[in-house]
């Protein structure tokens, strides 16, 4: 220990909160300022995200860090919008049908805007084709055409059976059609021969006609044979015919859209094959206005020719999967919902006869789709927990070009026969928004993670307080308030936002950056202005939605209050006690913090050297906490009677604490109580403390230091303050404070006092009203100092041991 | 039919081959607008049997004539069905004589010969001879082909000469009315031909609706079936004079140019022919 305890000057009420000047911020309402675009203290993640938007190479995907509710999908998005407009605008896609694979639909770029063009020329043809094709069929010419083409094919079986009849004929054999087939029998006077008549023939008579009836048995043989070639030759000059009628309707309905891109050569390629097809079933765009004929849109009296979706002319429609026609340059898409299906798109099927099919109309545009040549902005933690969601976004961006497949269909497990539509080249960059831990958790877990999203863009949570960011944040206010339709702020307004700006991450040196609860704060006080009529919302509005806020979540410390109130728990404001201190502590329910003073107490005797947290023993206690009292073990035996062994056994606790306790920030409270147990000083119950305590004794700053004070304030307020109620902080903790109003006006008014230590002597001297002494050149700590006292005590301690012989705690016998 | 003899019977004649049940639907049809007895005629060929015999097959009869009375009992279920459905008046009977013979087996003056022609004709002298038969013995005779028209389609009578034109005017009236179908009428390019064809037509004609007339400048059969034909008939009537006649026995294709049923008229009465 080196240098004498200064006593610690209380602090002023100017040091408890800092201040924010209205005047300071130079406007009169935020109608005044302009809007701001910008971020407060972002440098290294603007630079970051600079970086990753602009490098075009694989793998520089971003992930943005920060806390929620700090808007970072709001700025990202903000920001990357400058980069995505300053892009060219990325092709359209579409899905048409592959006549030569079916089941492998064909994946087509198209200039941007071009596709929903395509796709509505398409669509015409179809319905056009519905009215001309049978038109073209009903004509006289293709029907003078076909009936000729019919009867020459009949005429042709006609004349050779005739041809046939009169050769029978002439050899005086009947030629007769039976239900089974033809046959031939003799005539005899222009009758059929009896069969009893032939058989009284002579043999070489009956042979020769049975020679006769034989060859021309042959030739109706062969001519049978050719019965069905004559009839494949009628259907093909049929088809021939068909399709050179069909040819006209459909090339003339085809010609429009074949010369609009005729530029295009794989577009070109497409409606090639779709003409081709066409005429070759055109057949089915007869078939289908003959159905639908009869049909009349409802109320028109018009045919109701235009095909809702008939099926069978899927096949020539256009699946405008992406259109970037309207887009300001490249795309940014935000998805909400991360599944699979959503990001890189699926195939869905309908029910037809109790069966599922598809086909390439059904195929739905991913995100990722949507986003090709552009951003992708995804947040990290919904990705996660979207099954196999993440896996499908790192295999597409590995293999940088989408392909959609059925849900399960990579694990083998699918057993629908689906389709296998042509991956499409991707090029993205996608934004992953998650916070810190899951950042660090996928650096850490997944290898593929640092390969794919090499840039991290790490949004702080705060920034200094400046006059220029009190004004940037003045900026902001006024932004959003314009962006929400709310009142404009008044200076007073916006200065008291500032202000708990700063209180809500406790640091009077920087401003929260968190955007999201400062809009709410912004809403609730337009809210109370305009229940106050006030046509801006001023200081009060603001100050009295902070209130509203605060009672809407105070049951729990009001329970806590009223339990100390009614002597539940037991807090001494009063008096003082040897071993005993108020300790501070935070307590966190849903979001919401506040203080509550906790009774510590300390008991010792002679042992062997132990120190025993309570706590610890019977695992109410998380490390930290066991971390602290350990070091208070190691900072007495370092500090006393360093020529004995440690002959002390103390026990610690935290009374009526029936829940966990963790953190080290009542380490100093506990060291107090033990030395007041050791030195046999009491400790002056009006006082409460807070502060970690490291093995020299040095006081070190610990979190919640502004709650901590409020929660033993309200105690002591509600008992009466005496102007000797006071708090020991840690003084590293001073520039944290920004305590509430009521608190600062009673350390102003002397009714209330705040104590910045720096050493544990420091504040035993505060607490016992004893000096702590400090050791002299002999060695030893003056006389009457608490130090000495101590020492002295842990002496007789190992002097009891020795002189009784003790070897372990089993036969203590000592007392206090 | 008005003004001319009633036809008591359409006389269908059947054989094992079978007929198409939208030809027999039609016919059935047809005798119903006459009002007619539908009389289904099954000829069975005694020339068959005979040739039969020369069938190198032992139990060719037994086959034969196992085949031949499920065919009967086939189509008389058939005729049954479609008779009831119509609700006509119908008979089946089974006459057994030579194929050509069977018009002077069946038929009387006052009935129609119905023929339900294959798509593919096969045996057209047969036919040619049954369309004599039937024009000779009987007020007509309709061909039904093996395919029919589409519905809402008109009566077309053709009228080639001052000799066919009452009767087919009548015929044509009457069976448009029946029907609930359009009445046209195409007539050869002749002034005088054409004015009368008006006159008897609106004489006969009382219903809604106007009555169609084409003149078409030929004689030549081949034309003027291709122009009845792009008037895609229900039903074409024609009093053929012999020459044309004589024409369309020599090129049965002829009646498949027009593409629909015909019902030929003879030229004269049949009792007047008799007596």
């Amino acid at each position: 220990m080196s240098g004498a305890p200064s006593r610690p000057a209380r602090l002023p009420a100017s040091a408890l909160r800092r201040r924010c000047d209205p005047a300071s911020l130079g406007f009169g309402s935020t109608e005044e300022l302009e809007p701001f675009d910008g971020l407060i203290g972002q440098e290294r993640a603007l630079e970051a995200i600079d970086l990753g938007a602009r490098m075009d190479k694989a793998g520089f995907n971003l992930f943005v860090l920060g806390t929620r509710g700090s808007a970072r999908h709001y700025t990202v998005g903000a920001l990357v919008e400058r980069y995505a407009e300053a892009l060219p605008k990325p092709r359209d896609w579409i899905y048409v049908f592959n006549f030569a694979k079916p089941n492998q639909p064909r994946a087509i770029a198209l200039p941007n805007g071009r596709a929903g063009a395509l796709k509505a020329a398409l669509d015409h043809v179809i319905d056009e084709l519905l009215t001309s094709v049978p038109a073209v069929f009903d004509s006289d010419e293709y029907q003078t055409r076909r009936h000729a083409l019919e009867e020459d094919a009949r005429e042709r079986q006609e004349k050779a059976f005739e041809a046939l009849n009169e050769r029978a004929r002439t050899q005086h054999i009947a030629f007769l059609r039976t239900p089974t087939g033809f046959t031939f029998a003799p005539l005899v006077d222009g009758q059929v021969m009896k069969p009893e008549a032939f058989s009284a023939l002579a043999e070489a008579e009956r042979k020769a006609i049975n020679l006769r009836i034989e060859t021309l048995q042959k030739e109706l043989s062969a001519l049978l044979e050719s019965v069905p070639r004559w009839e494949r030759e009628r259907r093909a000059k049929v088809r021939e015919l068909d399709a050179s009628f069909a040819s006209v309707a459909v090339k003339a309905a085809m010609h429009e859209v074949s010369e609009a891109f005729a530029d295009l050569p794989d577009i070109a390629a497409h409606l090639d094959a779709v003409t081709q097809d066409m005429i070759r079933r055109a057949g089915l765009f007869r078939a289908v206005a003959a159905a639908k004929g009869e049909e009349t849109a409802p109320g028109t009296g018009i045919p109701d020719l235009v095909s809702d979706d008939e099926p069978r002319f899927r096949r020539y429609r256009v699946n405008l999967l992406v259109s970037n026609g309207s887009a300001k340059g490249a795309p940014i898409i935000t998805e909400d919902n991360p599944s699979v299906g959503n990001l890189i798109g699926r195939i869905e099927h309908q029910a037809q006869m109790g069966a599922l099919t598809t086909d390439f109309t059904l195929i739905r545009a991913g995100s990722l789709h949507r986003a090709n040549g552009g951003f992708l902005m995804l947040d990290a933690r919904r990705l996660l927990m979207e099954p196999l969601a993440w896996e499908a976004l790192k295999r597409t961006l590995r293999s940088r070009r989408i392909a959609i497949e059925a849900p399960f269909e990579h694990s083998g497990v699918s057993g629908v026969v689906s389709l296998e539509p042509d991956p499409i080249p991707l090029s993205v960059k996608v934004v992953l928004v998650g916070d810190r831990t899951l950042y660090y958790m996928l650096a850490d877990g997944d290898p593929d993670f640092r390969d794919l999203f090499k840039i991290a863009a790490d949004f702080e949570d705060a920034a200094e307080w400046t006059d220029a960011t009190a004004i940037s944040l003045a900026r902001l206010i006024a932004t959003i308030a314009k962006r929400e339709h709310l009142r404009p702020l008044s200076a007073r307004a916006v200065a008291r936002v500032i202000e708990e700006q700063s209180r809500d991450i406790e640091d009077t040196k920087r401003l929260s950056l968190h955007v999201s609860p400062l809009a709410d704060l912004l809403r609730e006080a337009d809210f109370w202005a305009r229940e106050a009529g006030h046509a801006i919302v001023d200081n009060v509005d603001v100050e009295r939605a902070i209130e509203a806020r605060e009672r809407r979540q105070d049951r729990a410390p009001k329970l806590v209050q009223e339990s100390i109130a009614r002597g539940i728990v037991l807090i001494d404001t009063a008096g003082a006690k040897v071993g005993q201190i108020n300790g501070l502590s935070v307590l966190t329910l849903g979001g919401y913090s506040f203080g509550k003073p906790s009774r510590i107490t300390a008991r010792v005797r002679v042992g062997s050297g132990q120190v025993i947290d309570i706590e610890r023993e019977v695992e109410l206690s998380g490390p930290l906490h066991s971390k602290g009292v350990l070091i208070l073990s190691a900072f007495l035996s370092a500090r006393y009677a360093l020529d004995r062994p440690p002959s002390l056994h103390a026990s610690l606790v935290f009374e009526q604490s029936y829940g966990g306790v963790d953190g080290d920030s009542a380490s100093s409270a506990e060291l107090y109580a033990l030395l007041s147990a050791l030195a046999d000083v009491p400790i002056r119950q009006c006082f409460a403390v807070t502060g970690s305590v490291n093995q020299r004794g040095e006081v070190q700053a610990i979190g919640g230091v502004n709650h901590k004070i409020e929660g033993f304030f309200d105690v002591c307020r509600a008992r009466g303050l005496d102007a000797s109620h006071s708090v020991l902080i840690p003084s590293s903790n001073m520039q944290h404070l920004m305590l509430r109003a009521d608190v600062v006006e009673a350390v102003a008014a002397g009714r209330f006092h705040i104590f910045p230590v720096t050493t544990i002597d420091e504040g035993i001297e505060l607490l016992t009203g004893t000096p702590a002494g400090e050791r002299g050149a002999d060695g030893q700590f003056p006389e009457g100092t608490i130090n000495r006292r101590i020492e002295e005590r842990l002496v007789a301690f190992a002097e009891a041991r020795r002189r009784y012989g003790m070897a372990s705690d089993a036969s203590d016998t000592g007392a206090r | 039919m008005s003004g001319k003899r009633k036809t008591t019977r359409v006389v269908l004649r059947l054989d094992n081959f079978g007929a198409s049940a939208p030809a027999l639907q039609a016919i059935a049809q047809l005798a119903r607008a006459m009002e007619a007895e539908l009389a289904a005629r099954l000829v069975e060929d005694n020339r068959l049997l005979a040739a039969l015999a020369f069938n190198a097959q032992p139990s060719a009869d037994e086959a034969s004539d196992a085949s031949a009375r499920h065919a009967e009992r086939r189509l008389r279920a058939l005729i049954e069905s479609i008779a009831t459905q119509s609700e006509l008046a119908w008979s089946f009977d089974i006459v057994r004589c030579a194929g050509v013979m069977a018009a002077e087996c069946t038929l009387h003056a006052d009935d129609l010969l119905a023929l339900a022609l294959p798509e593919i004709e096969r045996a057209m002298d047969v036919l040619r001879e049954e369309i004599s038969n039937g024009l000779a013995r009987t007020s007509g005779v309709l061909l039904m082909p093996h395919a029919q028209p589409a519905r809402n389609r008109p009566v077309v009578g053709m009228i080639t000469d001052e000799a066919g034109l009452s009767r087919t005017v009548a015929s044509c009236a009457d069976l448009s009315a029946s029907l609930r179908l359009p009445l046209s009428f195409v007539v050869v390019d002749d002034r005088d031909l054409f004015a009368r064809v008006r006159a008897a037509a609106a004489s006969h004609w009382s219903e809604a609706g106007a009555v169609a007339l084409h003149a078409v400048p030929t004689a030549q059969l081949d034309i003027l079936a291709a122009h009845v034909r792009s008037l895609r008939p229900k039903l074409v009537v024609w009093a053929p004079p012999p020459s044309w006649l004589k024409e369309l026995l020599a090129r049965p294709r002829l009646l498949r140019e027009i593409g629909a049923p015909i019902l030929l008229l003879g030229m004269e009465s049949p009792s007047d022919k008799a007596a």
